[in-house]
């Protein structure tokens, strides 16, 4: 957790009320864009946003400061974001509890420089995976979670987690094949 | 080696492949274009969502959620309001009934009375352990707590309006205080 983070934290759990508010302020592009990645629409993305810092605020006052709070934002609206999307099953259920560790890879990808018109092709492609494995794909690619890491937030064996991330990124691959060979 | 599958490819892509078939994939790779190709692919892939760039939601969006946050915090003063007052009238009512000591009796005898029943041993400690308590309760605190001479003239209903009264009173005070120190903890 960065420096300010922490500050506005703690400044926040002593009852200060702007402290929150700043920290709504920081995190909120990044929270959007876990539910726009998820979603895939403007108005349910601002919805979850709004959701996601209301329910973190009400947990507060029992959150370990230890850990980073930008990767617990990102949970809990990958987790409202689930539950929107699957309101009448409950296949996919984030635990928000664990403690996570940065993801370990094989290879540093170079970050590609794409027009608005392929970055939007990028998340369509995203958005039209089935929801497990979108779930997966924002998990490794967009959180840095590692295989364990997923496993026990989406409360999956690992063996499972590897072979959605295998077909997701197939998927992927197949749909966004004229993007990649252009690269 | 025979090509390797792609969830093989995509576990060595992420690191997690044994480090024998690693050394063994990363020899096919060396030898195999096409095996090459898919690890290319998948780093392209990756690529692509890291070039990913973040999207802004709209300038509503975080007023909105700052004044949801302010009105839950508006909410938590008053349930902290309300609780108070609870207290305090919970705290006079006892007070300011006329009978308070006789009725602390009735309830003391009604715990003996309790206690002698043969009752099982776990009820039976409970009930023992309840009355110890409860007597404790009573001798410590209500019955040292003085009298309030003019209680007695009142009526039940002048009685409950006082106590709320009081209690609203107390409430507000209570607040105050609670809003300055937290002012101060600002500062």
């Amino acid at each position: 957790m960065s420096d300010i983070d922490r500050e506005l934290a703690q400044r926040s759990k002593r009852g200060e009320k702007d402290a929150y508010c700043t920290l709504v302020e920081r995190h909120h592009v990044a929270v959007f864009n876990v539910a726009l990645r998820m979603l895939g629409n403007f108005d349910d993305a601002e919805d979850v946003t709004q959701e996601t810092f209301i329910r973190a605020y009400k947990s507060f006052l029992s959150y370990d400061l230890t850990r980073p709070l930008a990767p617990w934002f990102k949970k809990i609206a990958t987790n409202l974001s689930i539950n929107r999307l699957n309101a009448t099953k409950d296949t996919v259920q984030l635990n928000l509890d664990i403690q996570l560790k940065e993801a370990s890879g094989n290879a540093m990808p170079e970050i590609k420089t794409i027009t608005s018109e392929e970055q939007d092709q990028v998340r369509d492609a995203i958005h039209s995976l089935p929801l497990r494995y979108r779930t997966v794909i924002e998990l490794r690619h967009f959180q840095d979670l590692s295989y364990n890491d997923i496993a026990l937030t989406l409360k999956l064996p690992i063996s499972d987690v590897k072979s959605d991330l295998f077909r997701a990124r197939k998927m992927l691959a197949i749909k966004l094949k004229d993007l990649i060979t252009d690269k | 080696m025979n090509h390797p599958t792609f969830e093989i490819i995509n576990e060595f892509y992420d690191g997690t492949l044994d480090l024998s078939s690693t050394d063994e994939l990363e020899r096919h790779l060396d030898i195999c274009p096409s095996c090459r190709n898919m690890v290319e692919e998948l780093h392209n892939i990756s690529g692509l969502m890291i070039g990913l760039e973040d999207l802004t939601p709209g300038c509503s969006l975080v007023p909105k959620i700052q004044t949801q946050i302010y009105r839950i915090q508006l909410w938590n003063g008053w349930k902290q309001f309300l609780l108070a007052q609870a207290i305090i009238s919970i705290f006079l009512l006892a007070l300011l009934v006329p009978n308070r000591v006789y009725m602390a009796r009735q309830i003391t005898s009604l715990m003996e009375e309790l206690s002698g029943l043969s009752l099982p041993i776990i009820a039976s400690t409970v009930s023992v352990s309840i009355r110890s308590a409860y007597e404790l309760i009573i001798s410590k605190l209500v019955l040292r707590i003085p009298v309030v001479s003019f209680s007695s003239h009142l009526g039940p209903g002048q009685i409950v309006l006082l106590t709320g009264i009081a209690a609203l009173l107390s409430g507000a005070v209570f607040i105050v205080l609670l809003r300055k120190s937290s002012l101060e903890v600002r500062r």
